[in-house]
C-alpha cells in the first residue's frame, strides 16, 4: 500500500476513535465523581506521532492543522485544538533529534514506532509530546492566570490517560509493521 | 492561534461549528446505533415524564383544570391570535460535550424545524440551555454548563437570583444573588423566573446542595447532563415583540 493512502487510512482510524468513542468517556463515565474535573483522554495526537521521520516540518505542521481542525470541527471548538496540534507538529522535530540523534539517519523513511525504538525512549517520547499537546491545549481553552493549578491538575489527569492510551494502542498495532518489513 | 483570539467571543464562533453538515451527519449515523443500547434507560425516562405531566394535566384531580378561571384566562391572555404562548420543538441530542469551558449540545432540528437562535431548550427534567447556531437540519446549542451562560432564577419564596456554573463540576451549578435574609433549606427547589426571555416560568433547575456564604449556593442540577437523549426546543410565540420593547426600551432610557 502507498503511504498517502495508508495515513488516511490511519487518519480515519484514528480520528473514528477519538470521535465516536473517547469524546464520549466523559458523558457514560462519573470519573468526576472522584473530585477531578471533567476529562477525556485525547489519542488523536498519535496521528502526528507516527508521521514518518523524514517528514519535512512545513509538511507536518499543515498535516497538524488539518488534524486539529477536523477535531475543532466535531468539538464546537474554534480552532483550540488546531494551536495544540500545529505546536505539537513544530516540536516534533526538535523531540525526535533529542531522544533519537544517533539513529535519525538509519530511520529515514519509518515510522518512530515503539518496537524500534526501544520502549523506555519511546515512551518518555510520547510523554513529553502529549504534556506539550495536553497543556498547550488547556492554556488556550481555559486561558486564565488565577486557573493555573486547575489548567495542570486536568493536562495531569487527561495526560495519564492518553500516555496509556497510545502506549497501549502502540503495543496492540505497532508489532504488525515489524513483520511487514 | 489567530482562529482562536478571532472567534474569542464564544458567540460568533459562525464557521466552526458542528451545525456543519459533514459532522453533523455523522453524529445522525452515530447516535442511530448508540440510541440502540440505551432504550431502556430513555423508555424509563420518558415514561416518567409522561406521569408527571399527566399529574400536571390534572387527571388525577377531581376538578377539571379546564373549568379552572385563572387556568384559562393564563392560556388565552398572552395574545389575540394564537392562545398557546409557548410550542415545543421534540429532539434529540446527537452530540454532547462536557468537559470544556464552554459546552455545546449538537440536535438534529434546524430551521426546517422551525428553530431560531436564542430560543430556549428544555429536558423532561429542567433546563438544559439555549439554541446559538442554526443549519437547516441541525442546531447546536449553547449548554447551560458554559461559563458565560447566565439565567434568572427564582426560589420558594420569590426572590430571584442568577444560576451560574463555575466549570468543575458537570452536576452543581452556583446561586447567587439571593439576599442574606431568605434562608434556603437543602433540597429547596429552585426555578426559572419569567424574567429570562428564553425560558417560561416555573421550569425546574435543581435543588439546593449546599450553602456557600450568605448569598451564594451550590445547587444540584436536576438535568443529568451525562445522560442526556431527548429535549424540546421552545418556541415562543410572543418573544419578538417582547424583545423588540425592551430593546427599544434600553436605547431610549
Amino acid at each position: 500500500m502507498s503511504t498517502p493512502i495508508k495515513f488516511t487510512l490511519n487518519f480515519i482510524a484514528i480520528m473514528a476513535v477519538q470521535i465516536f468513542v473517547l469524546n464520549d468517556i466523559v458523558i457514560k463515565s462519573s470519573i468526576s465523581i472522584l473530585g477531578f474535573p471533567a476529562f477525556i483522554p485525547f489519542i488523536y495526537p498519535l496521528f502526528i506521532l507516527l508521521l514518518p521521520v523524514s517528514t519535512p516540518n512545513w509538511l507536518g505542521m499543515i498535516i497538524g492543522f488539518f488534524t486539529g481542525i477536523t477535531m475543532d470541527m466535531f468539538c464546537n471548538t474554534p480552532g483550540m485544538h488546531a494551536s495544540a496540534c500545529v505546536l505539537l507538529a513544530y516540536c516534533r522535530p526538535f523531540l525526535l533529534r533529542l531522544f533519537f540523534q544517533q539513529n535519525i539517519k538509519e530511520l529515514g523513511n519509518t515510522i518512530p514506532s515503539l518496537f524500534r525504538m526501544g520502549f523506555s525512549t519511546y515512551f518518555i517520547y510520547i510523554c513529553l509530546a502529549i504534556l506539550i499537546h495536553h497543556l498547550a491545549f488547556y492554556i488556550v481553552q481555559i486561558w486564565s492566570f488565577s486557573q493555573i493549578l486547575f489548567i495542570l491538575l486536568k493536562t495531569l489527569v487527561s495526560g495519564i490517560l492518553s500516555i496509556l492510551l497510545i502506549i497501549l494502542s502502540q503495543l496492540l498495532f505497532a508489532q504488525k509493521e515489524i513483520r511487514r518489513s | 492561534m489567530s482562529i482562536v483570539f478571532s472567534n474569542y467571543s464564544y458567540q460568533q464562533t459562525s464557521y466552526i461549528n458542528s451545525a456543519r453538515n459533514i459532522s453533523g451527519n455523522l453524529y445522525t449515523q452515530k447516535n442511530k446505533l448508540s440510541t440502540f443500547f440505551s432504550l431502556q434507560s430513555v423508555n424509563d425516562s420518558l415514561q416518567k415524564e409522561n406521569a408527571r405531566l399527566m399529574h400536571t394535566l390534572g387527571l388525577h384531580l377531581p376538578t377539571n383544570p379546564l373549568k379552572d378561571t385563572s387556568y384559562t384566562t393564563k392560556r388565552t391572555i398572552d395574545s389575540v391570535t394564537s392562545t398557546i404562548q409557548y410550542r415545543y420543538i421534540p429532539a434529540r441530542v446527537l452530540n454532547n460535550s462536557i468537559d470544556q469551558k464552554t459546552n455545546y449540545i449538537t440536535l438534529n432540528v434546524g430551521s426546517l424545524q422551525g428553530v431560531k437562535k436564542n430560543m430556549g431548550v428544555i429536558s423532561g427534567n429542567g433546563i438544559v440551555g439555549k439554541v446559538s447556531h442554526v443549519s437547516p437540519n441541525y442546531c447546536t446549542v449553547l449548554s447551560l454548563l458554559s461559563e458565560h451562560f447566565v439565567v434568572s432564577a427564582l426560589v420558594a419564596d420569590g426572590t430571584v437570583g442568577k444560576v451560574t456554573w463555575d466549570g468543575l463540576d458537570p452536576s452543581l451549578v452556583l446561586l447567587t444573588g439571593i439576599p442574606q435574609s431568605v434562608k434556603l433549606k437543602k433540597l429547596d427547589s429552585v426555578f426559572t423566573s419569567g424574567y429570562s426571555a428564553f425560558f417560561p416560568e416555573q421550569i425546574l433547575i435543581g435543588r439546593a446542595a449546599q450553602v456557600m456564604n450568605g448569598t451564594s449556593y451550590k445547587i444540584w442540577l436536576s438535568t443529568n447532563f451525562r445522560n442526556l437523549h431527548y429535549v424540546y426546543v421552545i418556541e415562543d410565540n410572543t418573544n419578538v415583540e417582547r424583545s423588540i420593547l425592551e430593546d427599544s426600551t434600553k436605547i431610549t432610557p
